[in-house]
């Protein structure tokens, strides 16, 4: 019985640290600035543009997203950022809105997420979590020098984030390409 | 074994399972969230006795007790999805107790009513209404239970001799971009678990900006007298009361914020028991009315530094916070407090000069000779988590 302890133990760590061996490339650290470039082989502009408009379409409220005169893709979205306790305890320490850019060529896209700003949650004497009356901070190393803790947190998590919508938009990708291979 | 290994499978997918593995992408609702905080602090009168019988203290909340002492634990956990949540906040501790004075009702051996300051469950029917069901804390007043949210560590007599906490049904609207209103049915204030008297209060809040509040409350507190009762000449029962209370706050500048409170309490002449019949007794309402300042400047991220100056009244006997009342019943208090914050990541240290002053001789001084005002010093830390 002890082997299978220390297996599943072995599985779950090995598991834990290949999940958060991707992610996107920081290209501006000083503002919090993520961009990646994701291939797709054998894809046109036209379709791989029509599968990321579908799988943004499905992913994100219409309202979020606009498209403008060159067909770049431009989502204003958010998350909350959490204090992590232990495990899947916590609470959320803020929302953190920013802008995504998805720019697409033959056989490749490009997104870019910037304009990164963060506004701290706290529970109002109801014991609810609410914005407090503040204005966003745009997060950069300069804001966010005296809450370094704080700063790592939202890198990590926007990462973390970033990581899944790739994933989303790859699977999405895939998905409609073998739709269209069934007979 | 077979158990052990579940629990411990079990314990393994929670510590390394992702926050969010489980969430849609776009789906920001929180999970499971714990927080809260512990408070202890110490307390000594500088112009009277620190021990033994003529130990004075302000006649407000919290933050009494002589010498080290402890404040409270706080455990909040709360599920806070699109549609539905609940909030469990759990107080543990001698500021706990005091906050939750009238819940154990139910069990005279002070049962596990007596930790619970919050419990409740709520619907977002849409995005302009929620309902709530359960136990929550006032929203009346300036100031709250938590040592976290407020900023001053001891409390203002209005907060103090005004509701801590209600159980009942309440509905929060957003009527327009800056208004909000909210309508409650409610116990009898400050009895949390049931209600053992068969009267409730009516609770109406108009929020104007998120920041500026107008609370009505308006229901008899202690039931009505019932010749289905054991009565005895001279029972009585109070009537209805009536608080408005306004509370407001804004940012001066960057770094200066000014809040302000007012209330205005009154419970009417209720009911007598005499000559073998309940009658109305005739009388004026009794009851208090305050107002207080808060002022506070930011001096650096680190460091904050305010003041509280409250105007506190009492009026024909209505409550007694330990002062001399004319014969009227009227007596009336000032204080002022001077409150320092300096923050060391999640721990806030509090020092705090209070001092409370009345009309006429109410405290003893170290060398039991009657004065006119009690000054005290605290030094407290809040961690929170």
């Amino acid at each position: 019985m002890l082997i299978f302890l220390k297996l599943t133990l072995i599985l779950f760590f090995v598991s834990f640290i290949t999940l958060r061996a991707q992610g996107p490339e920081i290209i501006n650290d000083h503002a919090l600035t993520y961009q990646k470039i994701m291939f797709c082989e054998g894809k046109s502009r036209e379709v791989l543009l029509q599968h990321i408009k579908a799988a943004i379409y499905n992913i994100y409220d219409s309202t979020y997203i606009e498209l403008d005169e060159n067909q770049k893709i431009i989502i204003n979205s958010g998350f909350r950022i959490y204090n992590i306790l232990i495990g899947k305890i916590g609470n959320p320490a803020g929302k953190l809105i920013f802008r995504l850019t998805i720019e697409v060529k033959n056989n490749k896209y490009r997104y870019c997420a910037d304009k990164f700003y963060f506004t701290p949650l706290e529970r109002n004497r109801y014991g609810r979590f609410n914005q407090i009356n503040r204005q966003p901070v745009l997060v950069s190393n300069e804001n966010y020098s005296g809450n370094k803790p704080l700063l790592n947190k939202i890198k990590k998590q926007s990462r973390s984030y970033l990581e899944k919508l790739e994933k989303a938009l790859q699977d999405y990708i895939a998905l409609s390409q073998n739709k269209k291979a069934e007979w | 074994m077979k158990t052990r290994y579940l629990l411990t499978l079990l314990a393994i997918f929670l510590l390394t399972s992702d926050l969010h593995a489980q969430d849609e992408l776009e789906d920001d609702a929180s999970p499971l969230s714990i927080s809260g905080s512990i408070d202890a602090y110490f307390r000594y009168n500088l112009n009277a006795k620190n021990s033994g019988t003529y130990y004075e203290t302000p006649g407000t909340s919290f933050g009494n007790l002589p010498g080290f002492s402890l404040g409270m634990l706080n455990l909040v956990t709360s599920y806070e999805g699109k549609k539905v949540g609940f909030v469990a906040d759990l107080v543990f501790g001698p500021r706990g107790e005091e906050a939750v004075f009238a819940s154990p009702y139910y069990s005279s051996s002070r049962g596990s009513s007596q930790m619970i300051n919050q419990l409740y469950t709520y619907w977002n029917v849409n995005d302009i209404l929620t309902l709530t069901m359960g136990n929550f804390n006032t929203f009346l007043g300036y100031e709250v239970i938590s040592p976290v949210a407020n900023f001053n560590y001891s409390t203002s007599y209005m907060f103090s001799y005004g509701p801590f906490s209600h159980t009942g049904i309440k509905a929060d609207l957003i009527l327009a971009d800056n208004v909000t209103l909210m309508a409650a049915v409610m116990n009898p204030t400050d009895l949390t678990e049931f209600n053992p008297f068969g009267t409730y209060t009516t609770g109406i809040q108009i929020g104007f900006f998120g920041s500026t509040y107008i609370n009505l409350l308006y229901g008899d507190q202690d039931g009505k007298l019932d010749n289905d009762m054991e009565l005895s000449p001279g029972d009585i029962s109070d009537g209805a009361t009536f608080q408005i209370d306004i509370t407001t706050g804004f940012d001066v500048s960057e770094i200066i914020y000014v809040g302000f409170n007012t209330t205005y309490n009154s419970t009417s002449s209720g009911e007598l028991y005499f000559e073998n019949n309940i009658k109305e007794s005739q009388g004026d309402g009794a009851g208090f009315f305050g107002a207080a300042a808060y002022l506070q400047m930011a001096a650096s991220d680190a460091f904050e530094i305010g003041t509280r100056l409250e105007y506190f009244q009492i009026y024909n006997y209505g409550i007694d916070p330990g002062i001399v009342l004319d014969d009227n019943g009227d007596g009336n208090i000032m204080h002022m407090t001077l409150t320092g914050r300096a923050s060391i990541a999640n721990l806030v240290i509090i020092p705090e000069l209070r001092i409370d002053a009345t009309f006429e001789d109410n405290y003893f001084n170290s060398n039991l000779k009657q004065r006119k005002n009690l000054s005290s010093f605290i030094l407290a830390a809040v961690y929170s988590f």
